[in-house]
């Protein structure tokens, strides 16, 4: 998702005009980040009701609260943030979290250098299938570099993780693609 | 500085989408230039981007959207309507930020050993169990004002570890029954 220039000024000066009531402005908010939060939530949750509550709920979250916005970060890394605690919350609920899973193991040198051979052999629909069998937790972070196109501190803001956490599983998602695609038959 | 025979393989993703500082933007292109396995990687990279860069389906975003307007619609009324209440509500609302203040530098002044944090990893790791429906958004505020660090978690039973750095750390947790349902020291 390329990210329109004006995005933050024309977020700032939206939550202005939440602050004050404003449904027109709410609506206009509503519709310039629902893509991004709706995609985060269902990425991790990988189901379209949960996926729409979160949505809704941090827009919500939102109308109550524009005027807390402290202008610190990004109003997208602010809109995420609360969004991955709602997601937290949902998985909670589900009574299942694996966002933490093996964020200490670091991928074998050596399965880079088997990575590296099968690039130039890449299928998008092979890809695709692979990604769907990531974990929620790495198809999340491949979801944030990619589709929000976010840097990595913008990422261990959102995520409240170090900024070596957020590469570490970026690692293992590509480690983990790169077994799927040799199980698919290639390299 | 990179050497020759280091791979920047946990950049890569972020040269793909254009986030690298400046620096290490130049420290990347100038390794890929030279090393066939980094650029076949990043190669792959893109061609990932392109699937995961895939739209969302806007008819389930309409309908959403639809939703959150109708329920906006019936709650935006209490938002707008300025009654005579509010003031009042204001003036609570501070007085109970002012108790809140006073007690927490009720128990700074108890506490004198605590460090800056991530500078060194000290202190006593606990097991914490909250209750069930308690929101992610609380349980980050109460450690906040435990000084408690999350090491990991929430794992697969709910359960968090954190560190402490003192003993007035754990009273506070401790006392916040209405959140914890159990904790215990590893």
């Amino acid at each position: 998702m390329t990210s329109n220039p004006n995005e933050q000024d024309d977020a700032v000066e939206l939550l202005q005009n939440i602050a004050t009531g404003d449904e027109n402005a709410m609506r206009s908010f509503y519709q310039l980040f629902q893509s991004a939060v709706y995609a985060f939530a269902m990425k991790r949750l990988n189901n379209q009701t949960d996926a729409v509550e979160v949505l809704n709920e941090v827009m919500f979250d939102v109308w109550r609260s524009a005027d807390r916005f402290q202008g610190r970060s990004k109003v997208k890394t602010w809109l995420l943030g609360i969004a991955n605690f709602k997601v937290i919350d949902v998985l909670r609920k589900r009574g299942r979290t694996d966002h933490e899973d093996l964020d200490d193991d670091v991928p074998d040198e050596n399965e880079a250098t088997a990575f590296s051979e099968i690039a130039g052999q890449h299928d998008a629909g092979l890809i695709r299938q692979c990604l769907e069998k990531l974990k929620d937790v790495h198809r999340q972070v491949v979801h944030l570099v990619f589709f929000e196109e976010l840097s990595y501190p913008e990422i261990a803001e959102i995520l409240e993780c170090p900024s070596g956490t957020v590469k570490t599983r970026m690692m293992h998602a590509k480690s983990k693609l790169k077994r799927c695609l040799q199980g698919l038959g290639f390299v | 500085m990179m050497n020759k025979t280091e791979h920047p393989e946990d950049l890569l993703p972020w040269y793909v989408n254009g986030t690298l500082s400046s620096e290490e933007q130049s420290l990347v292109s100038a390794h890929l230039s030279s090393c066939d396995r980094c650029s076949q990687e990043v190669e792959l990279l893109i061609s990932i981007q392109k699937v995961a860069n895939e739209p969302v389906d806007d008819a389930v975003l309409d309908m959403a959207q639809r939703r959150f307007m109708r329920e906006l619609n019936s709650t935006s009324t209490v938002k707008k309507d300025k009654t005579w209440w509010q003031p009042v509500f204001a003036a609570a609302a501070m007085l109970v930020i002012v108790v809140q203040f006073v007690v927490i530098m009720n128990i700074e002044q108890e506490t004198d050993s605590y460090q800056p944090a991530g500078i060194e990893q000290t202190g006593i790791v606990y097991q914490i169990q909250f209750h069930d429906g308690v929101k992610e958004q609380d349980i980050r505020i109460l450690l906040q004002s435990a000084n408690a660090s999350i090491i990991d978690g929430p794992g697969a039973l709910g359960l968090y570890r954190v560190r402490l750095d003192n003993k007035n750390s754990k009273d506070v947790l401790v006392s916040a029954t209405h959140l914890i349902q159990h904790i215990e020291q590893e």
